[in-house]
């Protein structure tokens, strides 16, 4: 069996008396991995353990088969794109590549040479020769995926990447680290939104407690998720009428008005429900102006899975 | 549709450390800092000294009878003396340089959490400590060693003799191993509060207070002459160089304190900044 391009190995690390990361165990293979977990679950600690930015206090992390915290050579292998604004606001976004490739050890042509092809990977070129300190908050997330892939990784490491884009940005950003993934670079991203992951990848990790939850195809875990009752709030013109045509569908477990407006329909079936709504929305004639799953998010997942394991 | 290969690579390729690494941010820094047109001006102000010493330099050997006329000098013999003279006046400007440019060096990259970046590279801390002290280390070389030894190559021109030789020979040596000094002791400790403070003007505040400038100087000297004990001197780092780079010039400024112990003051106060830097330099800031 082929050895996994990452590996950690019993990973631990406690800030005082606080668990951060409980002895996680998982590999990594070449791809796009979604690290996923709600606010405070150890996510952040984790990637910063697995991108060797924290050392662990106990456990190990492989890097292609090599410990991460003995050889700092093997940095030369990461891109990191850090979470916070991790920039220098004097530098124009050309500078500031081209210095951090320096530290790569590049000479100063070819740093200058891959920062061009970084700016051009990342759309950011037409804005590389202005401060860092006039970026928008997509550039700068930008700017930062930028420094992280122009060295030419085999790993890389983006923690919340999307964070502060434009749609057009976002959708930009996720071509081009599903590109990266296809590439058989091995690409980590962290995020606490389930559908922002999803298009990207299909393999997934789930951390909580700073403990791994769940870990394999984001399929699996949909299925899971769809086991369950799902809520859907709707905006409607009346929501009393709505919920009497509603009621009597099989699918439907039940329903409550919250307003005159809106009401909360629970279904064990949700595929079945969305496919028959239409229809019901139809015959009943009553106008809607909105629709929201109300379960249908990350929170909803952890406690399914969490109650699943229980 | 290309096919890559998805397997495992194994690396076999070289891990060890490049030795210049740090190199980049000590280049980075220099030119970050040098086009201000404050550090220019002080440039300029750092060689007006040496100039006026190089006037000197060259009445003493050259123009004596004129120097006796108007000084009433009997044309006193130029030695190491006079070279170690040339890099004392120097003190207020290495005072100015290494608060002006070491100050935020690395208090601006804790405020731009730059040191995820840099952690991030095939860096070691010794790396982005040495390219740090890089920056300082190029401000006090440009403004202590170049001048002395350009007057001492000028010297040497004016004066090409064996016994001008013979008594200055050793200025270059000692002045490279008391600029490596200055750099270790005035360098990292800019660089230890820099790691420990946020703004940079109160670390520019403590390094003067700490590095024996100023009212610290005179409670030293004070302390000193009420209980007539010398080495309430060790106290004060900026004697304590005084001291130490008189004796590579080959004079003692303190008979009663030997040179040794001001160098293993030095040398501690050298180990506890490397210390403070060992541990505050991480790229991830851990608060508990």
């Amino acid at each position: 069996m082929n050895a996994p391009v990452l590996e950690c190995q019993s990973l631990t690390r406690w800030y005082g008396q606080v668990i951060g990361v409980s002895t996680v165990d998982c590999q990594v293979g070449p791809g796009v991995t979604g690290l996923l977990g709600l606010n405070g679950a150890g996510k952040s600690t984790l990637f910063k353990l697995m991108a060797g930015q924290l050392r662990p206090s106990l456990g190990r992390v492989l890097l292609l088969g090599h410990d991460l915290s003995h050889h700092r050579g093997l940095f030369r292998w990461i891109g990191f794109c850090p979470e916070p604004d991790a920039l220098y606001e004097s530098m124009t976004g050309r500078e500031m590549l081209v210095y951090l490739l320096r530290l790569q050890g590049f000479d100063a042509p070819e740093s200058e040479r891959r920062a061009q092809l970084a700016l051009d990977r990342t759309h950011l070129a037409d804005a590389a020769d202005r401060p860092v300190a006039g970026y928008s908050k997509g550039m700068r997330q930008k700017i930062k995926l930028a420094q992280a892939l122009a060295h030419d990784p085999k790993v890389l490491f983006l923690d919340e990447p999307f964070n502060g884009m434009d749609p057009v940005s976002r959708y930009e950003s996720m071509e081009l680290i599903r590109a990266l993934g296809r590439e058989g670079k091995t690409v980590m991203v962290s995020s606490h939104i389930l559908h922002e992951v999803e298009e990207m990848t299909s393999i997934i990790l789930l951390i909580q407690n700073g403990q791994i939850l769940a870990e394999g195809n984001i399929r699996e875990i949909r299925d899971l998720v769809e086991r369950h009752p799902h809520q859907v709030r709707i905006e409607c013109e009346d929501a009393r009428r709505l919920a009497v045509d509603l009621l009597p569908m099989e699918e439907v477990l039940g329903v409550k008005v919250e307003a005159p407006l809106r009401l909360v329909v629970e279904t064990d079936r949700p595929r079945r429900f969305f496919g028959r709504l239409p229809h019901a929305l139809l015959s009943s004639g009553v106008k809607v102006r909105g629709f929201q799953t109300l379960d249908d998010d990350l929170k909803s997942l952890f406690e399914y899975l969490v109650e699943d394991a229980g | 549709m290309p096919i890559h290969d998805q397997g495992y690579r194994h690396w076999d390729g070289e891990i060890r450390q490049h030795p210049l690494r740090w190199w980049p941010i000590a280049q980075r820094g220099v030119m970050a800092v040098l086009p201000q047109r404050k550090v220019i001006l002080l440039i300029v102000l750092a060689w007006l000294g040496p100039l006026v010493k190089g006037v000197t330099l060259y009445g003493k050997l050259r123009a004596t009878d004129l120097l006796t006329q108007v000084l009433g000098d009997k044309g006193a013999e130029v030695g190491a003396k006079f070279f170690w003279g040339a890099i004392d006046q120097q003190g207020f400007i290495v005072l100015l340089f290494v608060v002006l440019v070491g100050s935020n060096l690395i208090a601006a990259d804790r405020r731009f959490k730059a040191l995820q970046l840099y952690f991030s590279k095939p860096l070691t801390p010794l790396d982005y400590i040495l390219g740090k002290l890089g920056i300082v280390g190029t401000f006090l070389v440009l403004t202590v060693w170049m001048p002395v030894m350009l007057l001492w190559i000028f010297g040497l021109m004016i004066e090409p003799t064996a016994e001008f030789f013979g008594a200055v020979w050793f200025v270059p040596f000692s002045l490279t191993l008391y600029t490596l000094l200055l750099i270790a002791v005035a360098g990292l400790l800019i660089l230890a509060l820099s790691a420990v403070g946020q703004k940079g003007v109160f670390i520019a505040g403590a390094w003067i207070i700490l590095f024996g400038y100023g009212p610290f100087q005179l409670v030293i000297l004070l302390l000193r002459e009420l209980s007539g004990q010398a080495f309430w001197s060790l106290l004060s780092v900026e004697r304590d160089l005084e001291h130490v780079g008189a004796w590579f010039f080959g004079n003692a400024t303190d008979p009663e304190l030997h040179p040794v112990a001001s160098l293993a003051v030095l040398l501690v106060v050298v180990a506890a900044c490397y210390a403070v830097l060992r541990r505050r330099i991480r790229p991830v800031e851990v608060v508990l």
